[in-house]
């Protein structure tokens, strides 16, 4: 159920954006040019203005709680304060057209007392945070509710300076027609003092017991009314006796001057008959409140052009009062009344029940759009609409210059189930802030027109989730917590987070010392480190060390480089030393703000070189891989040997303890009698040799041993060692692999590819062999094989479609063929739930040379942000 | 005096050099030594109201600016006729021979401690009717009231009683000491205000209440209209007929009182229970010209731009600290709405509180709002000069200044602080209450009356006295831990 109400809700909203989306070039750009520091701009946000346009990236001018301009070409005065809004919804307050905020104590005694106001029941300093926290900003609040003229509403704001909160002191008398006005207590008027001449009288009855009685009750007033007050402007004009002052009939002034409305709270269909009857009867402005049974005479209403504020009948959380197909003096509720009265062309606005929070007013619209009411309409009758009824309309209600800034901010569309404000902001005064309660996890959700996921889907309009740096969720028809923050790009493709194979990132020259800070012992530092002038460290030992060393040891996360990398949408690298020595191979994540997040698979490789080897003896060169694989072999087959042995000792330990341990229970042990047992050695355990364990790990299947070649040749000798056992590597360069593509693509698992990318045959003509190697099947990926130059990785793969690869292929040599090649893709390489949350948002097609890289988020944090609010190339600039 | 005296021996030395007959000598003599008596009759020696008071330290609160006033350390108060002649330091004194001195020793004088608004001390009161303007406080003060009693122990030397905040136009109240056996010498000053009360009465909402007050007020202003018109109209027939005007009919007595309230003749004292009411207060003024003092609710604190705009004195509620949760931050926020309005340059005057052993007291009250800021000299003055001024008896009372009448407080020690104790009260520099003549002191320390060694007086029950003086100590260790408590 909600899942269905969600996705109709989401629906519902597309298309209304989309509608709205499409009238905002209408928007007329004004152009201030103020010089002054009270001017505060909010820009980047769709400014939703609530005359139905919807202007996205617009920019709200605000100066002394008035709004100076809205619009997308409005310029910002110099000394203006700019408040960065994106992904943001600028809407205007609610305006709830009914409330009964002033509703403290009973209500008067009498039944005619139009001189109530209810602008003396309303607390001025109340901080409202249920009204703020649902948007409601302003509200009509009405005098009591069970008197017949019951007193004249006020209509106030929800915060701000007491001064200032009530935008009309009178706004409306309130009628109650129907059952609840009926029967009022009998009025008691002592005399002070009683005496002979004017003693104790019984209490006086009122008006009305019936519903005739009422009407009789209301002309009487209204034509007492009149006739006060043209004797009193007789009187004024110099004829005449002035009258009594009453302030009775002077309360009642605007409304037969029709500058206020009569509002008649009715129900049923033949009270709200008898409602449009007297309007045209006194000859005043009806507008209709509650209108339960407005649905039948819905013709009649837009025939007399009443307003009607409709009691929407929502209860969330509570029970439903009344059993409402029996008990009709209230009349008979249908859900539908909104949406009947709307389409029939009747300008109707929104309330709640009485006993809600008048802040939940767009539950209350959203409701009323279920059952039928234009999403548009609605939206109007919580805002402009509603300021229309209730007389404020110049001052609130919608984001036009020259009004208040009452505004809302939003991180979703209003109709969301979830919506609700960010801050709300009443007289450009921010008074509400939605509470920063620390969410129990880090929910970061990312809205594009187009998902990438690259696990075989394509996914439009819909949401990555992230949490805790994983994805948890993503698809058309994600909604986003309440806590989650909110990336939006209405048009951006997402692909997943870019991984580079090989770079020498964030390995400075005094990382090298740190190296050698370590390891005081003298040992020769790693090699492929950048060299140390007038010396150079004997190839022999080095070559040794240099596997058992692993690069990871020697980073730190938050390196200026890998900023660099971030913003490109590197968020994956396959750290090795430069140069191309035997080597274990890092993976690291660039994004990671802790050292265990930092290194996301220590081994994640072997390099071996073989390329450096090929002008002293090819065949030496594979002698030596094979020589190397059978030494990992033997190494791996002692430690197989250690754990059979050890197997067997320890079984054997247990079969001979067990017994003397019963007997030592049993009978004292006798010192003398020994038992003639052979005694148990425990196996030596090979010592560990780091980089050996390395090689296990490539063996054993849980990392790649990326091969450095170049020539056929070499390429099909190495192979063959490889398949001797079992391995397929991945070839690092491998300039001629074109000419042996059959035996590539059997024996190894993949190839990577990275500058100089074009590569000449003797005869001149340029080969592009990843085109080649990709088109016949191989797995490709790219390196840079730098250090921050990695950030042209990107560049690299647009290179490669250049020079004819296909964009897919080079999109997926980017992130999950990388991701496989090295065994990271449990974590990385895809758009999937449980991985990573790493990801890049384009703001066009990643392959287009004028898209550019909008937002990167790595381990669900928005690393880079460069959208600009008038889609200026920001990135371009940094 | 002196003078006059030496002048006649001068005389009578002129009179013997001249070497008259010894008959003149003799008559010389006679008058002369007529003329001396009689001079010595006529002369203040004889005056009993020339009193001076030596104490260590007199806080006069008389500095015409707001946060300065003057403390005299080791000085005299000349007192002639119940009237404050001089006010000095003890050397540039001279106390006359013939002056009754009071010696505080080394105690504290300030001027007698004054409280703006009390609806206690009176029986029978009013609480049905809610507009009464014609009912007036000294038809219910009942002068033998114990409130008074201790009133005047705790060094209070006038009171603004007033009808209850319970009804909407409650009646006149009047200024009185607490000391006197009727209510004419209780009198300080006959009428002090009208009371009005914005706190809505039972079964009715601040709606129905306000539109009450608003009829209330217009049907009075539209029948005295009515009344200037008709007198305007029989006095123009009248003059056509060339005959004499007829005196006019005076007002009914039972509407005078509201007559002078919206002529300005009389200060409304308004209660505002809550912040929003203030506004409607300001309301009142604007639309009926009235003359207001506020007396606020606690959290009115919040109204006090409002107030400082429009320039109202108030009267502050006996709460001295109003605490309210922020909903945000779910953090206490602890406000002194003393602090607040003294910031705001608004004057305030303080009360006493009934719920607490400590608020019972007005000083009390102003080391409370001392201790959450306020300076001393402001504290002081918000429980002696502001609230005369309110209730317009501040050319008798509130400060000590050359003119003002002798309403003075003997203290043991400082006003401010918790051990002190009220040794004596002045009024018009006569001594109306001595805390070694009180008897109930006198019962709850039983064993040693502070100097004479007067006889303890029997209890009848025999634990009674032990118990109490216990109480006492009790109840000045709870004020001392909250004091702690708070820094």
């Amino acid at each position: 159920m909600l899942r269905f109400m969600t996705a109709f809700l989401i629906g519902a909203l597309l298309t209304a954006w989309i509608s709205l989306a499409a009238t905002a070039d209408e928007v007329t750009d004004e152009v201030t040019d103020e010089v002054t520091d009270e001017v505060i701009a909010y820009k980047g946000g769709t400014i939703f203005t609530g005359t139905g346009t919807s202007i996205p990236g617009g920019i709200l001018l605000v100066k002394d709680g008035k709004i100076l301009a809205v619009g997308t070409g409005v310029s910002i005065p110099s000394g203006a304060r700019v408040v960065d809004v994106r992904d943001r919804i600028l809407m205007p307050g609610l305006v709830n057209p009914l409330t009964y905020l002033a509703h403290s104590g009973r209500d008067d005694e009498e039944s005619v007392s139009p001189d109530v106001r209810a602008a003396d029941g309303i607390d001025l300093f109340a901080r409202n945070r249920d009204l703020l926290r649902g948007g409601v900003t302003t509200c009509y609040v009405a005098p009591g509710r069970a008197r017949l003229l019951s007193g004249t509403g006020a209509v106030a704001r929800s915060a701000g300076k007491p001064e200032t909160r009530i935008l009309r002191t009178l706004a409306g008398i309130r009628l109650n027609l129907g059952e609840r006005s009926k029967n009022p207590p009998p009025l008691f008027q002592p005399p002070v003092p009683p005496s002979t001449r004017r003693p104790f009288q019984p209490s006086k009855p009122q008006l009305p017991g019936s519903r005739p009685g009422a009407m009789l009750q209301i002309r009487r007033t209204f034509k007492a009314a009149r006739a006060y007050l043209a004797a009193r402007d007789r009187s004024r004009a110099g004829q005449g006796q002035m009258p009594r002052r009453n302030l009775e009939f002077e309360a009642l002034e605007p409304v037969l001057k029709g500058e206020i409305p009569l509002r008649v709270n009715a129900h049923t269909a033949a009270d709200i008959l008898q409602a449009l009857d007297l309007g045209s009867e006194l000859k005043v402005k009806v507008v209709l409140e509650g209108a339960t049974e407005a649905y039948r005479v819905a013709r009649a209403l837009a025939e007399a052009r009443v307003a009607v504020v409709v009691n929407s009948h929502v209860f969330p959380g509570q029970t439903y009062p009344h059993d409402d197909t029996r008990e009709v003096s209230e009349g008979l509720r249908d859900l539908r009344n909104a949406g009947i009265l709307a389409r029939a062309g009747v300008e109707v606005v929104l309330c709640l029940p009485a006993s809600m929070n008048a802040g939940d007013l767009m539950l209350g619209a959203g409701w009323a759009v279920r059952y039928g009411m234009p999403a548009d309409k609605a939206l109007r009758a919580v805002t402009l609409g509603a300021a229309e009824v209730c007389g404020v309309a110049d001052r609130v209600g919608s984001l036009e210059k020259g009004k208040e800034a009452d505004f809302l901010v939003l991180d979703r569309d209003p109709f969301d189930v979830r919506a609700e404000p960010l801050e709300v902001y009443l007289g450009g005064e921010r008074v509400y802030r939605r509470s920063a309660e620390k969410p129990a996890a880090e929910i970061l959700a990312v809205q594009a027109g187009r998902i990438l996921t690259l696990a075989g889907q394509v996914l439009h309009n819909a949401t990555v989730l992230i949490e805790n740096g994983k994805i948890v969720d993503l698809g058309p028809s994600v909604i986003p917590p309440t806590t989650a923050r909110i990336v939006k790009v209405p048009g951006g493709v997402v692909t997943p987070g870019f991984i580079d194979t090989l770079s020498h990132v964030g390995l400075h020259q005094d990382r090298l010392a740190s190296v050698r800070a370590i390891r005081p012992s003298g040992r020769p530092p790693v090699r492929g480190m950048p060299r140390i002038p007038g010396r150079r460290p004997p190839v022999r030992r080095v070559r040794g060390v240099g596997l058992k060393e692993n690069i990871s040891d020697v980073i730190q996360p938050g390196d200026e480089g890998y900023v660099a990398l971030l913003r490109a949408g590197v968020t994956t690298v396959i750290l090795a030393p430069s140069g191309m020595s035997e080597a274990q191979m890092a993976a690291v994540k660039m994004g990671a703000r802790t050292r265990e997040d930092l290194i996301l698979r220590r081994v994640a490789g072997v390099r071996y070189p073989m390329k450096l080897l090929d002008s002293a003896s090819r065949k030496s060169a594979a002698a030596r891989l094979e020589s190397a694989l059978k030494r990992v072999k033997a190494y791996m087959a002692k430690f197989a040997k250690y754990d059979k042995d050890m197997k067997a000792y320890e079984e054997a330990k247990a079969a001979s303890k067990t017994p003397s341990d019963s007997d030592k229970a049993k009978k004292k042990p006798d010192k003398g009698k020994k038992p003639a047992k052979k005694k148990l050695e425990a196996p030596k355990k090979p010592s560990v040799d780091k980089g050996m364990e390395a090689w296990k790990a490539v063996i054993e299947g849980r990392a790649a041993v990326v091969v450095a070649i170049g020539r056929e040749d070499t390429i099909e000798r190495a192979l063959e060692v490889f398949r001797k056992y079992d391995l397929k590597p991945v070839l690092l360069q491998a300039d001629e692999a074109h000419r042996v593509v059959g035996a590539v693509n059997k024996g190894a698992a993949g190839v990577l590819s990275g500058p100089p990318f074009v590569r000449h045959e003797p005869d001149g003509t340029p080969v592009f062999n990843a085109r080649i190697l990709s088109d016949a099947g191989v797995a490709v990926a790219f390196y840079t094989g730098t250090g921050s130059g990695s950030k042209f990785l990107p560049l690299h793969a647009l290179f490669a479609v250049r020079n004819g690869m296909s964009k897919s292929a080079a999109l997926r040599g980017l992130t999950v063929v990388p991701a496989k090649l090295f065994h990271i893709d449990d974590r990385v390489g895809t758009l999937e739930v449980g991985k990573d949350g790493d990801l890049v948002v384009f703001s066009g097609d990643p392959f287009d040379l004028s898209s550019r890289i909008e937002v990167v988020v790595a381990g669900g944090r928005v690393v880079h942000d460069a959208r600009g609010a008038n889609g200026t190339h920001d990135s371009l600039k940094k | 005096m002196d003078g006059i005296i030496s002048a006649l021996c001068t005389f009578r030395i002129g009179i013997l050099s001249m070497n008259p007959t010894p008959i003149a000598v003799k008559i010389w003599t006679v008058i002369w030594t007529v003329a001396v008596f009689a001079v010595l009759w006529a002369s203040p020696v004889c005056a009993e109201d020339l009193v001076a008071i030596k104490a260590g330290r007199i806080l006069t609160l008389s500095g015409k600016n707001k946060d300065n006033y003057k403390e005299i350390v080791s000085g005299v108060i000349l007192v002639e006729d119940g009237r404050i002649i001089a006010v000095d330091e003890a050397k540039k004194v001279k106390i006359p021979w013939n002056a009754e001195v009071i010696d505080a020793g080394r105690h504290v004088v300030m001027p007698g401690m004054i409280m703006a608004h009390t609806s206690r001390g009176m029986r029978v009161t009013n609480e049905a009717m809610q507009t009464v303007p014609y009912l007036h406080v000294r038809d219910s003060i009942s002068t033998v009231d114990t409130y008074f009693e201790e009133a005047l122990r705790d060094g209070v030397i006038a009171l603004g009683v007033m009808p209850g905040h319970y009804t909407l136009v409650g009646g006149q109240g009047m200024a009185v000491k607490p000391h006197g056996l009727t209510v004419e010498a209780m009198t300080v000053r006959e009428c002090t205000g009208m009371k009005i009360s914005l706190l809505p009465g039972r079964n009715a909402s601040r709606m129905s209440h306000m539109q009450k007050l608003r009829r209330y007020f217009i049907d009075f202003q539209d029948e005295m209209a009515r009344r200037a018109e008709t007198r305007q109209a029989a006095e123009e027939t009248a003059k056509a007929k060339g005959d004499t005007v007829d005196p006019e009919t005076p007002l009914e007595v039972k509407k005078k009182p509201l007559q002078d309230l919206l002529d300005g003749r009389l200060t409304a004292f308004v209660y505002c229970p809550t912040a929003s009411d203030v506004f409607k207060a300001l309301e009142l003024i604007e639309t009926f010209k009235l003359k207001i003092v506020l007396i606020l609710g606690t959290d009115c604190f919040k109204a006090v731009d409002a107030i400082a705009r429009a320039g109202l004195p108030v009267i502050l509620s006996p709460r001295m600290i109003h605490r309210e949760r922020d909903p945000e931050t779910r953090k206490e926020i602890e406000t002194c709405p003393a602090v607040v309005f003294h910031k705001a340059g608004v004057p305030f005057a303080l009360l006493p509180d009934t719920a607490s052993l400590g608020g019972r007291h007005l000083w009390f009250q102003a080391a409370v709002a001392m201790r959450h800021g306020l300076p001393r000299e402001a504290a002081l003055k918000a429980i002696t000069v502001t609230p005369a001024k309110l209730l317009g008896i501040e050319d008798r009372f509130g400060s000590i200044e050359v003119g003002k009448d002798a309403n003075l407080v003997i203290l043991t020690g400082d006003p401010l602080q918790y051990n002190t104790w009220v040794d004596r009260v002045l009024f018009e520099g006569k001594v109306i209450y001595d805390r070694k003549t009180d008897p109930k002191i006198r019962r709850l320390f039983k064993e040693k009356p502070p100097e004479k060694a007067a006889k303890p007086v029997k209890e009848k029950e025999p634990g009674s006295g032990k118990k109490s003086s216990e109480k006492s100590k009790k109840s000045e260790k709870s004020e001392k831990s909250e004091k702690n408590g708070k820094k």
